[in-house]
């Protein structure tokens, strides 16, 4: 059982119903907006790259799933691909990349060697990009099928839908340093 | 005259003032453009996934993926299975091949042993078996590696289905009851087919070599009952031995 304190925390006025109802429709509404206007960011280093481009070329066509624009700056995505191999000397840049993308922003891992570093098992291949950065949709195959990968998008499509979305980001974000601060450091 | 050449004639030739005025080629191609256009917009689709085959007036090539999905091809390398046997359990000798091939190391196999006391047929031929085998889909690399590697054809990639995505990785651990589905195999070489005492005839032995339309060998199933195999077509067996 809980104690007294929770049960009464639980308690609601008829205003807080109201703001609540409107947040959901708000939130759905918004929900429903991102999922269908999902701009890529490639981060294509391996082969798997064909195979996205497969999966945007007509015969499959992500357009569908309004995913068609791939942005080549991280500051226009929302969705990361991370599609190939990731080794060591390309984590930190992966990282880097995650970080400039702006709010809300959703991971999609491509492929066997970017979920999980796939059959090379060494010293220098990340062993999934999840070890740096959070992953929402892992995508198998190597490469995968373009089915594969509308299948994740449409999984990631429901996740999006099913996530709290609110007007106004009041997230304080963190400072980190640009590249051009670093070099001044140093100096 | 060769082609070559002709063709370069054709570049040199002076233009005539059609090509210079311009205006009557940009209308021709806006004509081409605007043909397609109508045409794939309120032209009959036909929704057929092997879009070479198609025969609609649209030329729109897209597959509606979740609703029309393409035909894999044969030989298509999907998801793993264990191939069953006949009682349910799998094929599967836990012989430790697939993992050792397997280039991305996905398979991790756990063996058990059937005890002597074990009265079912198939026990008192086969030793081992595999209380765990567990492929992380994540890691495989779709090589067929181990499906060629088995010994027992136990590990098959035949469903003709893809791995799915998953959101989490844990979901990509394939282990014995999410493996093991799809028709049951048998083999004229499995070890439960071979003779069960020394009453029988010599020949016998030579069923683990044997395949179907060789012929000599009455086969016997777990059963017990036996089996005449068709001898109208024999299939000499030293194509198999060596």
């Amino acid at each position: 059982m809980a104690n007294e304190l929770e049960v009464t925390g639980a308690m609601t006025t008829r205003r807080d119903d109201a703001t609540g109802f409107l947040q959901g429709l708000v939130s759905k509404g918004l929900g429903w907006a991102r999922k269908y206007s999902l701009f890529t960011y490639p981060f294509a280093t391996a082969c798997c790259g064909m195979e996205y481009m497969s999966v945007a070329a007509s015969r499959y066509d992500i357009a569908r799933f309004g995913a068609e624009f791939p942005r080549f700056s991280p500051r226009q995505a929302d969705l990361l691909m991370v599609v190939g191999t990731i080794n060591m000397k390309q984590a930190p840049i992966l990282k880097r990349v995650y970080d400039q993308m702006t709010e809300p922003k959703w991971v999609v891992a491509f492929g066997v060697c970017a979920s999980s570093g796939g059959f090379y098992d060494n010293y220098a291949v990340l062993q999934g990009i999840d070890r740096i950065i959070p992953v929402d949709v892992y995508i198998p195959g190597c490469p995968p099928r373009p089915e594969q990968v509308l299948d994740g998008l449409m999984l990631l499509q429901n996740k999006i839908q099913d996530q709290k979305h609110g007007l106004g980001n009041k997230q304080q974000l963190p400072q980190r340093p640009g590249m051009r601060d670093l070099l001044a450091a140093q100096k | 005259m060769d082609h070559a050449h002709d063709h370069h004639d054709e570049a040199s030739k002076p233009t005539d003032v059609r090509e210079r005025l311009f205006l009557p080629e940009l209308l021709h191609g806006l004509a081409i453009s605007t043909r397609k256009f109508l045409r794939n917009l309120f032209g009959e689709r036909d929704p057929n996934p092997q879009v070479v085959d198609r025969t609609g007036l649209s030329l729109v090539t897209t597959v509606q993926y979740p609703d029309e999905k393409p035909i894999y091809p044969p030989g298509y390398r999907g998801l793993h299975r264990l191939v069953p046997r006949e009682d349910g359990k799998p094929r599967c000798v836990a012989c430790y091949m697939c993992a050792t091939i397997c280039p991305a190391q996905c398979i991790y196999i756990e063996a058990g042993e059937y005890s002597d006391d074990d009265h079912a047929t198939e026990s008192r031929v086969i030793e081992k078996y595999p209380t765990q085998f567990v492929i992380d889909e994540l890691r495989c690399v779709v090589c067929g590696l181990c499906v060629d590697a088995c010994p027992k054809d136990a590990i098959r990639m035949d469903t003709y289905k893809h791995t799915p995505a998953e959101y989490t990785r844990q979901g990509f651990v394939y282990d014995i009851p999410r493996l093991l589905r799809g028709p049951p195999v048998t083999h004229p070489s499995d070890p439960w087919y071979k003779r069960g005492s020394s009453e029988e005839p010599d020949h016998v032995h030579k069923e683990a070599h044997t395949r179907i339309g060789e012929g000599l060998v009455p086969l016997k199933l777990p059963g017990g009952h036996r089996v005449e195999v068709d001898t109208s077509n024999p299939v000499a067996v030293t194509k198999f031995i060596k």
